[in-house]
């Protein structure tokens, strides 16, 4: 399989995330920069590292759904906010709050929301008026570090060391209601993604579970177990839907293809392959928006682009 | 129970060896714990009779212990832990705040001169004397009012709230905590003049960062003791029935306004009485939302309606990082800020008597306490005057250098 090497971090590379547009992938790091790549003539080429916002490393990263924001989330307990200007991401506000460690940030759908959550175990809702950010909630419902959050559109999920998973609604009297769901991971939550009605956790109990979120419930739909020996840091649908990739300490990704649909009409995933990709930890995978690119990062200071040929 | 400011701040969830504690009874564990072979004993710290000491204050300064400072607290305030104490000393007294009260009131459905008269007449025969504490209140406002007119720090932050003063210690630097207002609480304030009176003294009080606040080492233990109003409730609750205590309707005061449309009672009206003592005949006040309901702005305009200043009231976690915020980028116009950790203010906090989530929500209950804090009550004479004692502490970033986990 072919796969380009993205090398320019000087220490482990923790997330990647891909702009809308399928073109520009974002990475950050320990080295406490993001790093943006284009494609350039099949190749990725470094186009600019934001390198004026955190004092420690960077964990977290992600694009709003329309390109505009990039969002950071770092160790110095501050979300960075980015706004493209025609020609480059320039950073226009630190949003500090958190006391301890940022490991996750994401955009709702819209842009309205940007949510960040943490080792000082609250999730953070920011909104904005006229580009100003400001502090909208503080959620105070996992009793341990938030690993990960996932917006389904205006709806908030986080997953947690507490091994739980948390959803968050915007109720009628301006407040954020919150509903806890256990399910059954024995370990941390490191990972959620979404896709249309199907919800995928990754943990670090070697696990990687789906979910079907329809009727506001969560249904236990199928578990993928015995194919990676350490915990799975990463999960991530295709564009479509057909398929989803996971990220291992294994140093390992493995790919499920959708093969069958129940009876109920719940979708069934099988391994269509697995393969070393790093020389250690898989932090995280991300297929591309727009095709089977499968981009993914490591502990090893590289990131790579894979072309699945699926 | 404890506020999230409180919740947010608390000790690393992720225990590391390696740290040590404040008071050592084992050094250089990291460097054994590798090795199976050596037996970890403890070498105990240097002190008289081979008795190792850990206070609670060290606990508190400390990052790195088995347990949260919350838990320790909860076991070393507890209402068992008064009990035991108010045999042992003998001149017990206890203050109890306008909002515990009230909340007990609502709850056991009395006024709040009669559940304060019951309360009198519980504590009485437990031996303890029972204080209202508007004096108190009346002197903290003052001296608040008086350091106000004193200083040229812009914002004045108010510090009453022990939620906001243990965040701001643990999280912010000193160009924010040079802001704090360095009036003590009408708590210590109440434990700093009746010591000389009483030899143990406990307070009521609506909420348990109160606790955190009484073990402050600039407060000199003059509280020893502070109790939230529900763990109290089953005490009164039984001692109501156990005696056949009749209420009788006594004279209370209040310190608390509530005559103009900006006026909160919730949490003792600071910014109301700071408003009070800058307006002038025929200047005029306007309240706008800055961003929810708990986050208010209050301007003043003279009498050809020019702004003079603004000034803000910010409740909850959420205002407080967007207060912060501003500060930061020195875009905070308000001279003076009424800060509390808790959503509503201090009749909402976490100490209070819990409300059934779906029977009754705290937007609804809030404006009852009110009332049950105003009615019946006689207007203190808040008139401010030039106080000779000014009650101050002090506040100081508190370094906090745990290690990361992933």
């Amino acid at each position: 399989m072919n796969c380009q090497l993205l090398k320019d971090h000087k220490e482990r590379v923790w997330q990647i995330a891909w702009h809308p547009n399928g073109q520009i992938l974002a990475s950050c790091s320990s080295d406490k920069t993001i790093k943006l790549w284009q494609l350039m003539n099949d190749q990725y080429k470094l186009i600019q590292t934001l390198d004026d916002c955190h004092t420690k490393s960077v964990r977290s990263v992600s694009f709003s759904k329309d390109g505009q924001f990039l969002a950071s989330g770092g160790f110095d307990a501050v979300v960075g906010v980015w706004m493209f200007d025609g020609s480059k991401y320039k950073l226009i506000q630190q949003l500090e709050g958190h006391e301890s460690e940022v490991k996750g940030v994401a955009w709702s759908v819209d842009s309205n929301y940007l949510a960040s959550c943490g080792r000082d175990k609250t999730v953070w809702i920011w909104d904005h008026d006229d580009l100003e950010f400001s502090c909208n909630c503080v959620l105070q419902a996992h009793d341990e570090d938030v690993k990960c959050i996932k917006w389904k559109d205006t709806t908030l999920y986080s997953g947690s060391y507490d091994n739980s998973l948390i959803r968050y609604t915007y109720g009628e009297d301006d407040e954020w209601d919150h509903k806890q769901f256990q399910i059954e991971h024995q370990s941390t939550i490191w990972s959620i993604d979404i896709f249309n009605k199907l919800l995928l956790t990754t943990s670090a109990d070697c696990t990687a579970k789906l979910f079907s979120i329809q009727d506001g419930t969560i249904k236990p739909i199928q578990t993928l177990q015995g194919f990676h020996k350490e915990p799975i840091y990463s999960g991530s649908f295709s564009y479509d839907g057909l398929y989803f990739a996971l990220g291992s300490a294994d140093n390992k990704i493995s790919i499920y293809k959708k093969d069958a649909i129940d009876e109920l009409g719940y979708p069934h995933f099988a391994l269509d392959q697995i393969f070393d990709a790093f020389e250690f930890d898989v932090n995280c995978v991300a297929f591309n928006p727009k095709n089977y690119l499968l981009a993914a990062c490591s502990d090893d200071q590289n990131i790579k682009v894979f072309d699945l040929q699926l | 129970m404890f506020s999230s400011t409180i919740k947010i701040s608390s000790v690393s969830d992720y225990i590391v060896p390696s740290q040590d504690c404040i008071k050592p009874l084992m050094k250089n564990v990291k460097l054994q714990l590798d090795d199976p072979s050596i037996q970890l004993k403890p070498n105990l710290i240097q002190n008289q009779n081979n008795v190792a000491k850990v206070s609670l204050q060290d606990c508190l300064a400390c990052s790195g212990c088995v347990t949260t400072a919350e838990t320790i607290l909860i076991q070393t305030q507890s209402l068992e832990e008064f009990l035991q104490a108010i045999k042992k000393y003998q001149n017990p007294a206890i203050g109890i705040s306008p909002q515990a009260r009230a909340s007990l009131s609502y709850v056991l459905n009395f006024t709040d001169s009669e559940m304060h008269s019951i309360l009198q007449q519980i504590f009485q025969e437990m031996n303890v004397k029972l204080y209202d504490m508007t004096e108190y209140m009346k002197i903290a406002i003052n001296n608040s009012i008086q350091e106000f007119k004193q200083t040229n720090i812009t914002p004045l932050l108010c510090s009453e709230c022990p939620g906001w003063v243990c965040y701001a210690e643990k999280t912010l630097d000193e160009s924010i905590i040079n802001h704090m207002s360095k009036v003590k609480s009408p708590q210590q304030i109440f434990g700093a003049i009746q010591k000389k009176n009483h030899d143990y003294i406990a307070t009521i009080m609506p909420c348990y960062d109160k606790k955190l606040e009484a073990v402050r080492q600039e407060n000199n233990e003059d509280i020893n003791i502070v109790l939230s109003t529900r763990e109290i409730e089953q005490l009164v609750k039984d001692y109501i029935q156990k005696l056949n205590i009749i209420p009788k309707q006594i004279e209370l005061q209040t310190m608390a306004i509530y005559d103009q449309e900006y006026h909160n009672i919730s949490s003792n009206n600071y910014v109301d009485y700071i408003i009070k003592s800058v307006m002038k005949p025929n200047w005029t006040v306007k309240q706008n939302i800055r961003k929810n309901k708990d986050f208010i702005e209050i301007t003043i305009y003279n009498e050809n309606m020019e702004q003079q200043s603004i000034f803000a009231r910010v409740f909850g976690l959420k205002n407080i990082a967007n207060l912060i915020s501003q500060m930061k980028t020195k875009t905070c116009k308000y001279k003076y800020v009424e800060i509390m950790a808790c959503p509503l203010g201090c009749l909402n906090g976490g100490g209070q008597i819990q409300i059934q989530k779906n029977t009754e929500k705290a937007n609804d209950l809030i404006p009852k306490l009110k009332e049950i804090m105003i009615s019946q009550k006689i207007q203190t004479d808040n008139q401010y005057q030039n106080e000779q004692n000014m009650y101050l502490t002090q506040f100081k970033h508190i370094k906090n250098e745990n290690n990361f986990q992933w």
